[in-house]
C-alpha cells in the first residue's frame, strides 16, 4: 500500500526538483502546463473522482448492516483539506523564495497560493460542518482537528488583513512573506492534531495504510489529484492577474511621466 | 443516519463547493476582463502619447 503512495507522489517531486533547477524546465512547465489545460486536466479529473465516489466506492457498513451515506462527503472533503494545506505550503515556500531573491512574481505567488489556501479552507469548514452534524449530531465539536484548524484559518485571515493594511507595495510584500512563513508553522500541527492528541475525528491514513476498499482508495485518490490540479490552475490564473494589475500600473507610470 | 436523511447533507456539501469554485472563477474572469479592457486602452493612450511626442522631438 506505501508503494502506491510513493507512486502517487513521486511525479510531483521529479516535476518540482526539474522546476526548481533548470530554467530550461520552468519555462517548458510553465508553457505546456496552462491554465487552461490544467483547469480542465483537474475539472475531468474531479468528475471521474464523483463517478467513482457516488456508483463505483462501496459504503462502509457499520453495526448491523447499516451504511453510512453521509460519508460520501469525505471524497471532495479530505482532498479539498489536503489542497488548503498544500497552499498554505506553497505560501510560505513562494513567501521564502521573495525573501531571498526579492522579486515581485514570488509575492504574487505566495498570495495567490495563500488565496486559494484559503478559499479550500472555506470549503473545508464548510463540507466539515455538514458531515459533523450529519454524523454526530452537532454542528461543532472543539476536538483537536476542527480547532485546530480553525486557528490556521484564522491565522490566515490575519494574512488578508495585513497585506490590505499596507499601502507601501515593498513592505507589504516583505511582512506579508514573514508572516505566510509564520503562518505556515501551524499547517503541520494541524495534519498531525489528530494523531498526537486523542480526537473522535476519522483517521484515513494510519501507519499500516489507507483505512479503506481499493474502489474507494482509487475514488479518493482520483479526487485528490483532481483537486490538487485544479488549484494549480487557480494559483496560475490569480498570478496572470496579480501580472496584468502590474502592467497597468507600469503603464499609468509610463503615462503619468 | 437513514439514507434518505443523508442525501440533503451530501448534496450541500459538494453543491457548496462547486458554487464557491464557480463564484471564485466568475471573480477572476470579471477581474482579468476588467484589467484587460484597462491594459488596453492604457497600451492606445501611451501609443498616442509618443506619437505627439516623436513630431517634437523631430522638429527639436
Amino acid at each position: 500500500m506505501k508503494a502506491i503512495y510513493l507512486l502517487y507522489s513521486l511525479p510531483i517531486f521529479v516535476i518540482a526538483g526539474l522546476v526548481v533547477y533548470f530554467p530550461t524546465a520552468r519555462r517548458w512547465v510553465a508553457d505546456f502546463f496552462t491554465t487552461r489545460k490544467l483547469g480542465v486536466a483537474g475539472f475531468a479529473l474531479l468528475m471521474v473522482g464523483l463517478y467513482l465516489a457516488f456508483f463505483v466506492a462501496p459504503e462502509p457498513v457499520v453495526g448491523e448492516g447499516k451504511k453510512i451515506f453521509s460519508q460520501k462527503i469525505f471524497y471532495y472533503h479530505v482532498p479539498v483539506a489536503e489542497t488548503s494545506l498544500i497552499g498554505f505550503i506553497l505560501g510560505a515556500v513562494f513567501g521564502g523564495l521573495f525573501l531571498v531573491k526579492r522579486e515581485r512574481r514570488y509575492d504574487f505567488l505566495s498570495y495567490a497560493s495563500v488565496e486559494v489556501g484559503f478559499l479550500f479552507g472555506l470549503l473545508v469548514e464548510w463540507t466539515g460542518v455538514i458531515w459533523t452534524r450529519s454524523e454526530w449530531g452537532t454542528w461543532w465539536e472543539w476536538e483537536p482537528r476542527l480547532t485546530t484548524y480553525l486557528i490556521l484559518m484564522l491565522m490566515y485571515a490575519g494574512y488578508f488583513v495585513l497585506r490590505s493594511a499596507m499601502a507601501e507595495e515593498s513592505s507589504r510584500a516583505r511582512f506579508a512573506a514573514v508572516y505566510s512563513i509564520i503562518a505556515a508553522v501551524s499547517v503541520p500541527l494541524t495534519f498531525f492534531s489528530i494523531r498526537l492528541i486523542p480526537s473522535v475525528h476519522p483517521i484515513v491514513f494510519t501507519s499500516s495504510g489507507a483505512q479503506m476498499e481499493p474502489p474507494m482508495l482509487a475514488a479518493f485518490l482520483i479526487s485528490m489529484f483532481g483537486m490538487a490540479i485544479f488549484s494549480l490552475a487557480l494559483i496560475r490564473a490569480h498570478y496572470s492577474i496579480q501580472l496584468m494589475g502590474e502592467e497597468v500600473e507600469y503603464l499609468k507610470d509610463r503615462l503619468g511621466g | 443516519m437513514e439514507f434518505r436523511e443523508a442525501v440533503p447533507y451530501v448534496v450541500s456539501a459538494y453543491m457548496g463547493i462547486w458554487l464557491a469554485i464557480l463564484v471564485y472563477l466568475l471573480v477572476m474572469q470579471g477581474k482579468l476582463t476588467a484589467l484587460g479592457e484597462q491594459v488596453k486602452l492604457l497600451n492606445k493612450a501611451v501609443e498616442k502619447k509618443s506619437a505627439e511626442k516623436e513630431p517634437e522631438t523631430v522638429n527639436a
